[in-house]
């Protein structure tokens, strides 16, 4: 029997949780998050003057006994989150030892688990060249069950595709909605061009950059014949000290280009290795982040 | 199809290399890696900052292209100028004689080492069917190892040389290998002559030819030497017992020497005198009543001043026997001249009869017949002048020859020491016909007109014409002659040499001897060397081993018999400054320091490309790190 993904130690952890967002966004229906929206909702907002029409149900009755005039109490809507999470299921994530796809997929199981729990909308798009499965959107507790059985499925194929992928998910995302990015950044196309199809003021985006410790310090040495998982494509190589510093120096300036391109895009990077213990990234780094709050 | 070198297809082996190349061709480990993206940079950004990044990029291209250089060189059959010989047979003559004992040649060698190592050189170089033969002639010439393509036995030949005190034999040397040269020469490949010395050769003549393929190596660089050319020592003729020395010293250096010349009699100094040499001037130096007691003296003269690079020409040895009484008895009808002569040898007593009341008697040591000759003679010492003996083997024309002159003459026999004949003309020769055994000491233009030789316990000396019938009584050489005749005549008493001393490299007769059965003749050299000989059955022994300077010695049954003196002086030999080039008849053969001629070397060009092609798989096998 294969291992859960979460477990139920973690899971309870995880109730006391909730997505955040930096930005106040507004749901399509009401939901337990507070919108700038006035409306129906437990936050009182502000009075306006009753006029014709009003639901006579939010008269301020106290203040009509000292002024005698009619005003309606106004609160602040409550809304859900839209939360899109864009996982890498290329080949390349099917590598390391703790594996980076399952990392992935237990990463998005409990992201997907905070937001279902808290009455968000969630969606989950796998993408690679060969199929780009979809989960949701979906709301509430009754998905989680499906959500965690559509991960279990997953399986990695095909080329990283994270061009086609950002572009496909800001057409369809037309609304306020964060969007969570989970990939090893290992796309010949480059990331640049991908990310920026993100960049909108409605949308906020987290990069989550998975790596496994194998790529971070390989230990390589000796003549060998390096073959991409991907493509196929060799790379012939002596590994010794030198070889391997430059990689580390190539390493490094991925990494670096992802964060300070995030930065500037008022995007959020994130840098994990795959042996990080799950719980820990969740209850600690993304709170720390602002991706969860609880 | 044929094959020049089939040994050659040997090398298609080298395909079995090929093979074992791949066999071991770098076989790399595949790792499967998530991406090669960063891999892929990294490879780039090394080969962007390595050294040499533009010749790398191409070095395989420039490693093709020397290859094919090579091969193309190859192709084109590239000669060099190396330190080998197209000749396949080759005869080194290694000059190992006294002048090569100078130590002047490269690297404080001496010239006769430098000479071996030229002659170990050129060994070394020799190809596959090449032949050397290698051959000394200080002294006498000697073959030290005929033709042979074997490498180790030439090079064992050449260490085995070793060096002697005497003149070298260059024109023996030249006479012996002509035959040798004959045999081996072809029409296609002439045989090589080389020739290893300093130059101190003497006179060549017509030896070599025009068309001989000749070379010659020189070695020594200097001249610095002062020797003694020419030495006599006597018993004085006006005062018996007393000894007189004679010595020529000459200079063969550029500077004026100043020399002492010290005599010694038996190993005690009996006189020096002081010399100055002038550049290339020679000086001569005479002892005279030097004082003895004994029968024999063992007389040594030497240079005791500045040294010199040779050695073995600054002393010369002497024995001098002092004459006992001798009795010659003189068969004629009167000869003024002739009485003279004989009378002037130191303690000769001359009785004179007339040929008609000749008896044959043995109280005479010496028999000279002066135009007369007995029927019958037994064993003994005679002279024999106008007369031919009455042995088995001569015979006399009827009729005398007119006006006979002198064609040569013998300068080496002792009895022609000193003795000038090139002037001496004669009316009437006998034309007299002599066995083998007789020696022509003089040839005239038909006859020989004086003959020497001894056979069977006979020594005669035989000269066929009238004294009278010719101007050589008044000749300085006539007493000269006589005197020297005379004592080579009598000079066979027992255990005695023929002369005083001799030349290093002479043969030196040793007769008269008698010694028991089983009982050996020991000969002690200068150097500690000794010889034993058994004597011949007429009593001699023939010793050839003088080829150092110094005292021989010579004994039987622990009795020591007597002694004989070795000596250099020669001029050719002292004069030890190196000769440019070796002039024979009307050629010159240049001095060559070493020999070099074009050798096709297109393998190592093949080899090269071989390698070349091999270092290009390495590397495009490894190009990863490149």
């Amino acid at each position: 029997m294969t291992e859960p993904l979460l477990t139920p130690d973690f899971l309870r952890r995880l109730d006391r949780l909730e997505l955040e967002t930096r930005r106040v966004l507004g749901g399509q229906v009401k939901g337990e998050r507070r919108s700038k929206r006035k409306g129906i909702g437990l936050d009182f907002a502000d009075h306006r003057h009753y006029s014709r029409g009003d639901d006579p149900r939010h008269l301020d009755w106290n203040i009509y006994a000292r002024l005698e005039r009619l005003f309606i109490k106004i609160f602040h809507e409550e809304q859900d989150l839209q939360c899109h999470l864009l996982l890498d299921t290329s080949l390349s994530m099917e590598f390391g030892d703790p594996n980076k796809l399952l990392f992935a997929k237990r990463l998005a199981a409990a992201i997907a688990y905070v937001g279902l729990r808290r009455q968000d909308r969630i969606s989950l798009t796998c993408f690679n060249q060969v199929s780009g499965e979809r989960f949701g959107p979906a709301r509430g507790r009754p998905h989680i069950r499906r959500l965690l059985g559509f991960l279990d499925k997953l399986k990695a194929s095909g080329e990283t595709s994270l061009f086609a992928a950002c572009r496909e998910c800001a057409q369809r995302v037309s609304q306020r909605a964060v969007i969570i990015v989970v990939t090893d950044l290992l796309d010949p196309a480059g990331f640049d061009g991908a990310l920026r199809q993100l960049v909108r003021q409605s949308l906020d985006v987290f990069v989550i950059h998975v790596l496994s410790p194998q790529e971070i310090e390989p230990t390589l040495r000796g003549h060998l014949e390096l073959c991409d998982v991907e493509t196929d494509h060799k790379v012939e190589i002596t590994a010794n000290e030198r070889l391997l510093k430059i990689y580390r120096q190539h390493l490094d300036a991925l990494c670096s280009a992802g964060q300070a391109f995030c930065l500037r895009r008022g995007m959020q990077y994130m840098l994990v290795r795959t042996d990080t213990p799950i719980e820990e990234l969740v209850l600690m780094r993304m709170r720390a982040a602002g991706l969860m709050k609880g | 199809m044929n094959f020049m070198q089939p040994l050659a297809l040997i090398a298609s082996l080298l395909a079995g290399l090929i093979v074992l190349m791949y066999l071991l061709k770098l076989r790399r480990q595949r790792e499967q890696v998530s991406s090669t993206l960063l891999w892929q940079k990294t490879i780039e950004d090394l080969i962007a900052n390595a050294p040499f990044q533009k010749l790398r990029q191409n070095l395989l291209m420039y490693i093709q292209i020397l290859a094919l250089l090579a091969i193309v060189i190859a192709l084109a059959r590239p000669t060099m100028w190396l330190n080998t010989q197209v000749q396949r047979s080759r005869i080194i003559l290694i000059d190992n004689s006294a002048s090569m004992n100078a130590a002047d040649g490269r690297n404080g060698m001496t010239r006769l080492e430098e000479a071996k190592a030229i002659a170990s050189e050129l060994v070394g170089n020799m190809q596959r069917g090449d032949q050397f033969l290698i051959a000394t002639f200080g002294g006498s010439p000697r073959v030290l190892q005929p033709f042979t393509p074997e490498k180790a036995t030439l090079a064992r030949a050449v260490r085995a040389i070793e060096p002697t005190e005497a003149a070298g034999q260059i024109r023996e040397a030249l006479t012996m290998v002509r035959g040798v040269r004959k045999a081996v020469d072809t029409d296609k490949s002439q045989v090589q002559l080389t020739i290893i010395s300093d130059g101190a050769l003497g006179y060549l003549g017509n030896l070599i030819q025009k068309n001989e393929n000749v070379q010659f190596f020189g070695v020594g660089s200097e001249g610095i030497n002062c020797g003694i050319i020419a030495f006599d020592a006597r018993e004085s003729f006006e005062h018996r017992g007393q000894i007189q020395v004679f010595a020529e010293v000459e200079n063969f250096g550029e500077q004026e020497v100043t020399q002492l010349v010290r005599c010694l009699i038996d190993g005690k100094q009996a006189s020096i005198k002081e010399i100055k040499l002038a550049p290339h001037g020679r000086q001569g130096v005479i002892f005279t009543d030097l004082g003895a007691s004994a029968q024999t003296r063992k007389v040594r003269l030497e240079l005791a001043g500045a040294k010199d690079l040779l050695a073995c020409d600054d002393a010369v040895q002497g024995v001098i026997h002092f004459a006992e009484k001798t009795r010659i008895l003189l068969v004629s009808r009167g000869s003024f001249f002739l009485e003279r002569a004989l009378a002037l040898a130191p303690g000769v007593t001359v009785a004179r009869v007339d040929p008609d009341k000749y008896q044959p008697a043995v109280d005479y040591d010496l028999t000279v017949f002066d135009g007369f000759s007995p029927p019958k003679i037994g064993a003994g010492k005679y002279l024999f002048i106008n007369a031919a003996p009455h042995v088995e083997g001569f015979s006399a024309g009827p009729k005398p020859l007119a006006m006979q002159t002198v064609l040569d003459w013998n300068r080496i026999h002792p009895i022609m020491r000193y003795a000038e004949l090139g002037d001496l003309a004669v009316a009437k020769v006998l034309d007299m016909k002599s066995p083998d055994w007789m020696i022509p000491l003089v040839d005239g233009e038909v006859v020989p007109m004086v003959l020497a030789g001894e056979r069977q316990g006979l020594r005669i000396v035989c000269i066929p014409f009238d004294l009278f019938d010719s101007d050589w009584p008044l000749q300085v050489s006539f007493p000269i002659f006589f005197s020297n005749a005379i004592n080579w005549l009598l000079g066979a008493g027992e255990g005695s040499v023929q002369a005083v001393q001799h030349l290093t490299g002479d043969m030196v007769r040793i007769e008269g001897l008698r010694i028991g059965e089983g009982e050996q003749l020991a000969i002690k050299g200068p150097a500690g060397r000794s010889w034993r000989f058994e004597p011949n059955t007429e009593g001699s022994v023939f010793f050839n081993q003088t080829l150092n300077t110094g005292l021989y010695d010579y004994s039987a049954g622990g009795k020591t018999l007597g002694s004989f003196a070795v000596n250099l002086l020669s001029r050719e030999e002292s004069n030890i400054k190196p000769i440019a080039s070796l002039t024979t008849g009307e050629r010159q053969i240049e001095r060559v320091v070493i020999s070099r001629q074009n050798r096709e070397i297109w393998r190592w060009f093949v080899l090269a490309a071989l390698a070349l092609l091999v270092l290009e798989w390495h590397i495009y096998g490894r190009r990863s790190w490149l």
